[in-house]
């Protein structure tokens, strides 16, 4: 077995017998936890062979079926099992299509702020002096504005500089931008001090001392021994992230009408709500409490598990 | 025996203290300075042991990191086969990092925990010499691991499976591994079980012998430098009291710090005692007093002592001590 590489096969193994796997199955609530996420990723994934409808074929709706109650309701229809919006489209459809744009949007804008906040807040820790000093007064400039705020000022000039039509294209893209870019300060600062701190040790010295190049020691030695608070803060900025694009969407420049996003449809489901048709806003709502539920508990279980056992912490 | 290989010329090194709680930002304060080493003139002369005693905190460390440029003097400068090295920038001092290396005190964090047994040995001799073949490379790696006394077998291991002992042997074999002329041993034994000690200890005077290495070697247990050390070098409080030959130190210590210090080394024979036993306690690095550290502990010390630091000078037989008291022969040498 070559020492360079390992298999794939024996990657599994590792896995199957790590201690993840194991904390995982004593820890029943973040178990659960983990199913509901990995569902909800599946469910997204395939959402064009899942759902019954595409709510974006506005061929395929009647406006004749709008407002129809979930099925064990009086006056369901058997053809839309969680009922319908106010357009007639099919709920379920729309709302796996709607998990589809969360998730999306979450991980991407997540990533985004991963490469940024990583790579600013390794140069601000390993290299420290003036571009530690600029790098941070950035990151404080960037952190009193209200991420939320900045969001609405750049996707309202966006929308209007660019017109509806075009925006709608690109609406999730300049989301994503968005989201990505307000954030990257919590990644920078964190790893900046994991940085600092993993610096003082030896190995990094050691490191030094055997002639390695700045690029090296950083990228090999210091940034995967920072990886369980990245990881951390990864779980949770994705439920942050998620929920900021629903409240864009609810606010009405978030994503454009017809592309279902949770938000947006709770949005919709608002107006309908005084007329008796709940369920166009609230099981929208539920699967978001769901979803974020589902990746903070798992967060704070990541942080719990990575916490005590530091030394013997998965081998990740 | 005859070239110098390293020379440390009136190297000094501060640090300065810093607010530790958030009330101190608004008391107006200077930072105090801690002088950690002071005009320091060392000379390590190739193919040599030379050992540094001294007890915790007297600034072994300070200056083991000063000789590898880990941190750079205040002061003075450091000369390594003749050339200048201190105020080298870091690309240029690329070409001194593989002659000399460097083995922690503490074996685990000296060790990056991410890395295997292999992959620690291995990155380095890849690094360098990128030509090599995967086989060569290994077989390369099985010999430094066979070398210092690891089981090949342990090769997937990672820092935290392996024991103290095992720790230490692979940072020896990495820093052997860029092929060193000199190595500098910060406290390497101080970390290990007593057990182990001897082992590390034997292994470490093993290799020096077998590759001719110079070693510059810190600690503060008397027992290790009787048993490696070619010549001694005894410091307290940031500068040098005597440096002498290993036979002499122990034979006849002059200095009364090195008297002291040999005295208190606890010995299964009683005997009488002879040399000076000290008052008091370490004073405080912050608030230096002028003259000799040791004036207020020093039984001979006198009005020169409190005003003048002593500088070393030498002795008939090649020794050399820093004590107003012993060059005005108020001590009988």
């Amino acid at each position: 077995m070559s020492p360079f590489e390992v298999s794939s096969h024996k990657l599994w193994r590792r896995y199957r017998r790590s201690q993840v796997m194991a904390h995982l199955k004593a820890h029943r609530a973040a178990f659960v936890c983990a199913i509901v996420l990995l569902l909800a990723i599946i469910t997204a994934l395939l959402a064009p062979w899942l759902a019954p409808y595409n709510p974006g074929d506005l061929s395929a709706h009647d406006i004749m079926d709008a407002e129809l109650p979930p099925i064990w309701q009086a006056g369901g229809d058997s053809r839309f099992w969680l009922g319908t919006d106010g357009l007639g489209r099919d709920l379920l459809s729309s709302l796996i299509y709607g998990l589809r744009t969360s998730l999306a949007v979450g991980f991407c804008a997540v990533l985004l702020q991963l490469v940024l906040g990583v790579s600013l807040g390794l140069a601000a820790g390993y290299l420290g002096g003036w571009t530690d000093r600029v790098l941070m007064r950035l990151a404080d400039l960037q952190l009193a504005f209200s991420s939320l705020m900045l969001a609405i000022l750049a996707l309202a000039i966006v929308q209007a500089a660019m017109g509806a039509a075009s925006y709608s294209i690109w609406a999730p893209w300049i989301l994503v931008l968005v989201l990505g870019l307000a954030e990257w300060p919590q990644y920078a600062r964190t790893l900046r001090a994991s940085v600092m701190a993993e610096k003082q040790k030896d190995y990094v010295a050691a490191a030094e001392l055997l002639g390695f190049g700045d690029w090296r020691i950083m990228l090999r030695h210091i940034l995967p021994n920072t990886l369980s608070p990245l990881l951390i803060i990864s779980t949770l900025q994705v439920a942050h992230v998620i929920l900021a694009e629903a409240a864009l969407s609810f606010l009405g420049i978030g994503m454009p009408y017809y592309t279902p996003s949770l938000g947006g449809q709770m949005r919709d489901g608002f107006e309908y709500m005084l007329s008796g048709s709940w369920w166009i806003a609230l099981l929208p709502g539920l699967t978001l409490v769901l979803l974020l539920l589902a990746i903070n508990l798992l967060g704070d279980w990541l942080r719990d598990t990575l916490d005590i056992q530091h030394q013997d912490g998965p081998s990740l | 025996m005859t070239q110098p290989l390293l020379q440390l010329e009136q190297v000094s090194k501060s640090f300065y203290t810093r607010p530790t709680a958030p009330y101190e930002l608004f008391r107006w304060r200077r930072p105090a300075r801690l002088s950690a080493v002071e005009q320091l003139d060392l000379t390590v002369y190739r193919g040599e042991t030379l050992c540094v005693v001294g007890e915790s905190g007297c600034g072994k460390s300070t200056m083991a990191r000063l000789v590898m440029g880990l941190l750079h003097p205040d002061e003075g400068q450091i000369n390594y086969a003749g050339q200048r090295i201190d105020h080298l920038k870091r690309h240029d001092r690329l070409a001194y990092r593989r002659r000399m290396q460097m083995i922690f005190q503490d074996p685990y964090t000296a060790l990056n925990p991410r890395l295997t047994v292999l992959h620690c040995l291995l990155e380095p001799l890849l690094y360098h010499q990128p030509q090599l073949t995967e086989q060569e490379a290994l077989e390369q790696v099985f010999q430094q691991l066979l070398a210092v006394g690891i089981d090949p077998a342990l090769g997937q291991r990672f820092p935290h499976q392996l024991s103290s002992g095992q720790r230490q042997r692979l940072n020896i074999a990495r820093a052997l591994s860029v092929k060193p002329e000199f190595i500098v041993a910060d406290e390497p034994l101080s970390a290990l079980d007593v057990s182990i000690q001897a082992q590390i200890l034997n292994l470490l005077q093993d290799t020096a012998n077998q590759q001719n290495l110079t070693f510059l070697f810190f600690t503060h247990n008397l027992a290790v430098v009787e048993h490696i050390a070619d010549r001694v070098a005894v410091m307290y409080e940031g500068r040098l009291c005597e440096l002498t030959s290993s036979r002499n130190l122990f034979k006849h210590p002059r200095h009364p710090y090195t008297q002291a210090l040999l005295e208190a080394m606890p010995q299964l024979t009683t005997s009488p005692q002879q040399g000076a036993k000290l008052m008091g306690d370490v004073p405080s690095r912050l608030q230096r007093p002028l003259g000799c550290s040791l004036q207020d502990r020093c039984p001979y010390a006198n009005e020169r002592c409190r005003h003048q630091v002593p500088t070393l000078f030498s002795h008939t037989d090649g020794g050399q001590t820093a004590c107003h008291a012993l060059q005005e022969g108020r001590i009988k040498p």
